[in-house]
């Protein structure tokens, strides 16, 4: 069983790419914690790193207890829920959250300007992947995405929304290259 | 000049994957955006949603016209949101539905009655998608064989994403023939 943490960008919100995400997670039965917040205003001016784990802290406790009452009752001694987080630009701040506690995890338009995600990325032994857009010129750095070591998926001319110049169908079909590729990592680390 | 309202569900935000397609169809286009959000008071189904969405749409009218007089905007409402269908029949605005509450008599008479262009989109897996309702509007109708509420048919991600293109680009074409 999966517990997928789902956390929002400076929004707050669960908008489109976390949609998807939370589609592939509800398709695997997997437990979800979607994470909602009030963005302190002007936080990228300070650090915001104890803002995003203190809501991912607590939505990981929250997925624990579900998954300990559900495994109790259902099958006692089954292997515990592993927790997978799914992140959205500022909430890529939950990277060192996520290698403190060596845990799987989707960045979608991580903050790879920011020195300090990138090192906790690349610190963290758990499989990750990168889903970024060469548009995004003030968050997605692609050289630090390769240094990473992880894998990485890279959207042509994607904006920090992985919207692509065109119709909406050229945007829809990114939406398709990022949701199987979401499905693909949770089938591998489940 | 094109200009559009963005109404939710009961959700209450317009940031969610449907409304999020149209919002970028409006943008590409230049489009003078105005969206609404809201807090769903609890018990609203049993008193009657209608007057709470009028007075969010009719706010975001207020408001659109106080930066283009002229405006004549394409309402694109989810879910609840459709309760605007009303509004938009007195004012004869356009207007695309996404899954509209067809089960709801009102709703599908002010669709009906309403002499501007609409387009009507639901799945055949909805309850609230009644395809009779739909058909006898006489207005433009896209149905999503198999696909639920939030315009999901079974299968595998890239399926849904298909629908959603589907979706954009009907959404586009009704924009580009305004």
């Amino acid at each position: 069983m999966i517990n997928g943490i789902l956390i929002p960008g400076g929004t707050g919100l669960i908008g489109t790419l976390l949609d998807i995400a939370w589609e592939t997670l509800a398709d695997r039965t997997a437990h979800v914690e979607a994470i909602t917040w009030a963005t302190p205003r002007d936080i990228l001016d300070v650090d915001p790193e104890p803002f995003v784990r203190t809501h991912v802290e607590a939505a990981l406790q929250r997925a624990e207890e579900v998954a300990t009452s559900v495994g109790a009752t259902a099958r006692p001694g089954r292997p515990k829920a592993r927790p997978v987080l799914i992140a959205k630009s500022l909430g890529s701040y939950a990277a060192a959250l996520a290698a403190d506690r060596e845990l799987p995890a989707i960045w979608l338009t991580p903050l790879l300007t920011r020195p300090a995600v990138v090192e906790a990325i690349t610190r963290n032994p758990a499989p990750q992947l990168l889903i970024g857009g060469t548009a995004d010129r003030r968050w997605w750095d692609a050289a630090a995405a390769q240094a990473t070591g992880k894998r990485v998926l890279t959207i042509e001319n994607g904006t920090h929304s992985l919207r692509v110049p065109g119709p909406v169908r050229n945007f829809t079909e990114v939406l398709g290259t990022v949701g199987t590729a979401i499905e693909e990592f949770l089938d591998e680390v489940a | 000049m094109l200009s559009g309202i963005l109404v939710p569900g009961g959700l209450g935000t317009v940031q969610t994957t449907l409304l999020d397609l149209a919002w970028e169809a409006l943008n590409d286009r230049q489009a003078l955006i105005e969206e609404v959000s809201w807090m769903m008071p609890e018990g609203l189904q049993e008193v009657g949603p209608e007057p709470f969405v009028r007075t969010y749409v009719a706010a975001a009218l207020h408001r659109l016209t106080q930066r283009a007089p002229e405006a004549r905007p394409v309402l694109i409402a989810k879910s609840l949101g459709t309760h605007a269908a009303a509004l938009a029949a007195e004012r004869e605005l356009p207007a695309v539905w996404l899954t509209p509450l067809l089960h709801i008599p009102a709703v599908a008479a002010a669709i009906g009655r309403n002499p501007a262009p609409q387009l009507l989109i639901g799945g055949t897996a909805d309850l609230s998608w009644v395809p009779a309702a739909a058909r006898s509007t006489g207005k433009q109708v896209l149905t999503i064989q198999d696909a639920d509420h939030r315009l999901r048919a079974p299968g595998k991600l890239r399926d849904f994403t298909d629908t959603l293109g589907t979706i954009g680009t009907a959404i586009e074409d009704f924009l580009d023939a305004r």
